[in-house]
Parts: structure tokens; sequence; C-alpha cells
């Protein structure tokens, strides 16, 4: 058989740019594979997107304080999804990965980054840290421990019990900070929690970081108590 | 640099036979290895489609073409493509 016989015909290949690929074509891409010079991919756009997210300033910052590849891993599905918002078959099928690979705990953090609260907890913490290795622990210990530092106010949900939960959180953990996120039409519940939540619990102070469409209450732990 | 060859709309014989030349095979739907079983994706543990798989070089890894697999790769490898 001949080498320069068209791998595709007509019928086969409807497709344009690859009618008339021959054996040797092949050949010669494999060779350059087998040299590094090229990948084969369905959709470069997904290769170019998380390469152009490793080069954010956001991921400089959040790489400089975290080493563990999952969380890693978890902040840059965070901003992938930030980037689907728009795109709700894709937004769902990543939640869904990220879900089953990671689990609650791994949502969670990357749902935190797609509403941009890191940057807001990185310069609320910023503020009031003494020491690059205080910054550090802040951030390493938001991460490893989302579940006991934040809550994210669906607008399902109902106060008393969300209010409950999170008071529970900070008598049993007692953190540093405890954030309180919303969007959209959960915000008036957000704020009606943390109202709750304020009334019960002591040594905090609450700020309010918001966007137009996004609120976030950090309950920080006031000053002397935080030393 | 390495270039991105886009394979998306490539005929499915042309990906056989592209996988053919690298060790494995396919059933026209999944990736298979050399033992005729289905090519899992490292990352997501999850069956890979040749309708959106992504092969990249060095020791001829193949992914499912999906944003965790892709930021897993390259977290896992660098920035080698």
């Amino acid at each position: 058989m001949s080498s320069e016989k068209p791998i595709v015909d007509a019928t086969e290949g409807a497709i344009k740019g690859f009618l008339g690929w021959t054996e040797d074509k092949i050949k010669e891409y494999i060779a350059k594979f087998l040299n590094r010079d090229i990948a084969f991919v369905s959709n470069p756009e997904i290769i170019t997107l998380a390469k152009k997210q490793r080069k954010t300033s956001q991921w400089r910052v959040f790489i400089r304080y975290i080493a563990d590849s999952d969380l890693r891993i978890q902040f840059q599905m965070g901003l992938t999804l930030r980037e689907l918002e728009t795109q709700p078959k894709q937004l769902a099928d990543l939640r869904g990965k990220i879900l089953k690979k990671y689990g609650p705990n791994g949502l969670h953090i990357a749902q935190f980054i797609q509403n941009g609260f890191f940057g807001t907890f990185y310069g609320n913490i910023l503020d009031r840290v003494t020491t690059p290795e205080k910054l550090k622990f802040e951030i390493e210990n938001l991460f490893k421990n989302i579940e006991q530092m934040v809550a994210f106010i669906q607008v399902s949900d109902d106060v008393t019990k969300k209010t409950e939960e999170i008071y529970i959180k900070i008598m049993a953990h007692s953190p540093n900070t405890f954030l309180i996120c919303s969007s959209g039409s959960a915000i008036i519940k957000c704020e009606e929690i943390k109202e709750k939540v304020m009334k019960r619990i002591s040594g905090y102070v609450a700020e309010l970081y918001k966007t137009e469409f996004k609120e976030v209450y950090f309950l920080n732990k006031s000053e002397k108590q935080y030393l | 640099m390495t270039e991105l060859i886009p394979i998306k709309d490539m005929p499915t014989p042309l990906k056989i036979m592209l996988l053919n030349e690298l060790g494995y095979d396919s059933d026209e739907t999944f990736v298979l290895n050399k033992k005729g079983e289905k090519c899992l994706d490292r990352y997501t543990n999850e069956p890979i489609k040749i309708s959106n798989m992504a092969i990249f070089p060095g020791s001829t890894i193949i992914l499912d073409n999906n944003s965790l697999s892709i930021s897993s790769f390259l977290e896992e490898f660098g920035d080698v493509i």
C-alpha cells in the first residue's frame, strides 16, 4: 500500500483541514510529538485559559503562600469557574468534576475564588497581621479549614438555622476571622444573618466589603484577642 | 514552546491512527491501552473519550481535555506546554 494514500477519503473526512492527510504526514507529526514540539488537543482554548490563569497576579500571590498542589488546583478551578459564568452548561460540568474529585470542601474553595473573595480576604488580613509568617498562616488556615471559617449564604437558607450553624462554628473553632459571603438576591438574608450572629458572639468586629452584586462580612477577632 | 495541534474536527480513523502510532487504541468512543482496557484520565479517573482527548508529549500522557485535568497536568508537570 502506498504511504501516500490519503487516510481519509472524501466521504469519511468531510472536514477540510484533514483531507489529504497521509501516513507520511501522520508520521511527521508523531516525530514532532516525540520531540516534544507539538501536543494534540481537542480544545486548545482550555489549555490557553489554564496557562493564562497561572500568570495572573492573584495566582502569583496565592502560590507564594500555598504549596499544597490540591489547593492550588482548586484555586485555579475557581478562576476557571469565574471565566465560565456566562456558559451555564460548562459551569455546571466543571462544578460537578470539582465536587467529585475534591468534595464540598474543594468546591467551596473554588467558589470562594470564583466570587473574588480571595483578594478581599488578602487585603483584609494584610492590614491586621504583623509578620509574613502570620500572613502565611492565615492564608493556609483559611484554605485548609474553609468549612470552619466561611459561610456561603444562599437565598433559600433558613435564617435561624444558618445563624445557629455559624454561631456553633465560631464557638467551636474560635477563628481569627470568619467570613459570611453572599451574592445577588441572597445579600439581604446575609445581612440579617450577620446581625443575628453578631448579637450572640463577643470579641469580634464586623467589617463589610461589597461590590454591586457581592457582599462579604469579615467577623474579625478584635485586636486585643487576635494578638 | 510546544505547538498545540487542534484535533477536535479530526476524523476518528485519523485519531485512531495517531493513537496506534503512540501504542494506544480505540473502540471509536474511548481511548484504550495495549490490553484493550479503557484508559482513565489520571486526574478525574474517568474513561477518556476519543472525541475530547488531549495528548501531551514527554511520557505520552493522554487526558480528557477538561479544565480540571489540564490545570492538574500543569500543576504536576509545570508549564511544559
